[in-house]
């Protein structure tokens, strides 16, 4: 599977041909553009940092909460904000990770050209990433509000049904997709045994990860996803407890009761919360990996190739690490998208007095 | 609708609830409890085992005596590397987000709120971004097919969490620190000897929740791990299943998964109150 999609990888390159040309990256220049403000910034903040130094038992002060929050600054700088840059810059670059870094050639934008003229593989993984999150997240959020809602009451089994719905999140993982692999397996699986006789003559379960996986192998990982919620749920029924009773109570006086209270009471109550899991819910969805590399490897085809995937394929597989870095920042461009978005959209439905209450 | 009657809906809708919830894992312990014949018969004869009427528990020891290359030595290194990259993980996480986060509350510098933005910030970002170039870096300092790339970056503070021991700390009365001052206590002295100590709830928190995901971590392990001796279990068990990837023997396949999940079951069941109280902290607050 895997070899044929290098196969094609390799035999029609879609990116232009640049390589022949030889333009080395210059990275010794790069690295120096890149040291001199650093070093110059460093030196000023150094320089105004000592002269408006506090009295003694403030400096004291000042120079542990440095050294204290240095773990932080020295973590973000190392893997964060360098590798973003590197990244930034390498998304410029054909290199093959087999070889050295002086390898690299500077190709301009011909990656992310490729990417959305010639790779037909990845419009496939962003379209199957795309129709992933359309479906994961609604259903994800209004499952996770139901179930918080249908917890949020005193009763002493409550506790355990809420571990019930819990637990499975913390479980997912590696051992988790097999095991939804073989509650899906198209011919001894627990759908297939279960449904399959209740369909009507000729109809049968669909072999969601086998010769169905182009209809239904993307709607499966959403399905999956539903076993996830417990966190969600969580944070729901946290925000639902955190609702003031005597709203309630008016709203009762005023006769809002069911959906009319839960319209005008709990949804602005909870609009906070509810604005925070969605953001969280969709990053979450573009970043969906473990499952379909454990699972279905992103076939067949590339029916279930999520974007992270093909990724994973291109860095690791085929070791394009231009290439690749290139499909990062576009994620990470349409994951800042995506939520810039969804705050200017729902500015006008978010009550932030709620936090307050 | 009375209020018994919808009291009633609810019940049995959250009992619903549950039985879907429980249905695939109740499943898989039922196929790793089946001879082959049993776990794979189910389908074509459109039966179903609810109870193994023969529970066979000889399949578990089969099962992880099948992982790796060599009998035994697959599973048992993987447990051994699991729990070691694990252990240290969650006390690199505890160490620094403490720190950084007793910092962040309690001591006056400058620079402390642009820094505290820039930290908030940071949670967006997509680890993608800095897997590849991480990669490169890691591969430089020879680092790869070692526990290191997975260890020491849990050492620098994870944003997360660093968020909710700041929170904590903010609200530590004055009076505690003021006192330990007066004694001559320095800030590291403090942290660690007044603050570490009343921050158990938050140091519960982020141990468990940095165990579930080392633990089950996939795409960190599956990079930089290479030789089978180094492997984690959610790597091994993933060549297990590719292995068995027919599922001609599903109940070996399930067996593993099992084991592979049972600490976090039992770390969820020994604190499910810690599991609870932090999804509302960091939650709702964040």
């Amino acid at each position: 599977m895997l070899k044929e999609l290098e196969k094609e990888w390799t035999e029609n390159d879609r990116r232009d041909e640049v390589a022949s040309q030889d333009r080395p990256v210059p990275w010794t220049l790069l690295a120096s553009l890149a040291a001199l403000p650093i070093a110059a910034g460093l030196f000023v903040g150094g320089f105004f940092w000592w002269r408006g130094r506090p009295a003694r038992g403030a400096l004291s002060e000042e120079i542990a909460g440095l050294s204290m929050v240095s773990p932080w600054v020295i973590g973000f700088m190392a893997f964060t904000a360098f590798p973003i840059f590197l990244s930034l810059a390498l998304s410029f670059c054909r290199w093959s990770s087999l070889t050295t870094l002086d390898h690299a050639q500077f190709v301009g934008w011909d990656n992310f050209r490729s990417l959305f003229g010639k790779d037909t593989t990845f419009y496939h993984a962003l379209k199957a990433t795309a129709l992933y999150a359309l479906l994961t997240v609604p259903t994800g959020q209004l499952a996770a509000l139901i179930a918080a809602m249908l917890l949020n009451r005193e009763s002493k089994w409550i506790g355990i049904f809420r571990s019930i719905w819990y637990l499975p999140g913390v479980l997912a993982g590696v051992g988790m997709s097999v095991m939804w692999r073989w509650v899906f397996h198209h011919e001894h699986g627990l759908f297939k045994t279960l449904i399959d006789p209740m369909m009507p003559a000729g109809w049968h379960f669909p072999a969601v990860f086998e010769k169905d996986a182009e209809t239904w192998g993307v709607p499966a990982f959403a399905f999956i996803n539903l076993w996830t919620i417990g966190g969600t749920m969580m944070i729901y029924l946290a925000g639902l407890k955190g609702i003031p009773k005597d709203l309630y109570e008016a709203a009762e006086i005023d006769g809002a009761l069911g959906w009319k209270r839960f319209r005008n009471v709990t949804l602005p109550m909870l609009s906070p919360v509810l604005f925070f899991n969605f953001i969280i819910a969709i990053i979450a969805s573009f970043q969906v990996f473990t499952q379909a590399y454990v699972m279905t490897g992103g076939g067949p085809g590339h029916a279930t190739r999520f974007y992270v995937v093909y990724l994973y394929n291109q860095a690791f597989d085929f070791h394009e690490i231009g290439y690749s870095s290139a499909m990062a920042w576009l994620l990470l461009l349409i994951i800042l998208g995506l939520t810039l978005l969804v705050m200017k959209g729902t500015k006008r439905f978010v009550y932030y007095e709620a936090l307050k209450a | 609708m009375s209020r018994r009657n919808s009291n009633l809906v609810i019940f049995a809708l959250l009992i619903l609830g549950s039985v879907g919830m429980v249905f695939p894992f109740w499943w898989m312990l039922t196929t790793s409890l089946s001879t082959p014949a049993e776990a794979t018969a189910a389908g074509s004869a459109g039966t179903f085992n609810w109870l193994p009427t023969h529970p066979q528990f000889q399949n578990y020891p089969a099962a992880l005596a099948r992982m790796g290359s060599r009998p035994w030595f697959g599973f048992f290194d993987a447990l051994a590397n699991t729990i070691i990259i694990t252990a240290l993980t969650v006390v690199g996480q505890v160490l620094s987000c403490s720190l950084v986060g007793y910092a962040f509350a309690r001591l006056r510098f400058r620079g402390r709120g642009p820094l505290f933005i820039l930290m908030v910030a940071t949670m967006m970002l997509p680890a993608q971004v800095t897997m590849i170039p991480m990669f490169i870096m890691f591969r430089s300092f020879g680092w790869v097919d070692t526990y290191l790339p997975l260890i020491v970056p849990a050492f620098f503070g994870a944003p997360f969490f660093i968020f909710m021991f700041r929170q904590f700390f903010a609200q530590v009365p004055e009076a505690l620190v003021e006192a330990a001052r007066v004694d001559g206590c320095g800030h590291f002295r403090i942290w660690w000897q007044i603050m570490l100590p009343i921050c158990k709830p938050v140091i519960a928190i982020t141990a468990i929740f940095t165990f579930i995901a080392a633990w089950n971590d996939f795409l960190g392990p599956l990079i930089y791990l290479q030789t089978e001796e180094n492997m984690t279990l959610a790597v091994a068990l993933n060549s297990f299943q590719n292995q068995y990837g027919d599922f001609r023997e599903a109940n070996y396949l399930m067996a593993a998964s099992l084991v592979t999940m049972l600490p976090c079951i039992v770390l969820f069941f020994v604190a499910q109150k810690q599991f609870v109280s932090g999804l509302a902290l960091g939650g709702v607050k964040g």
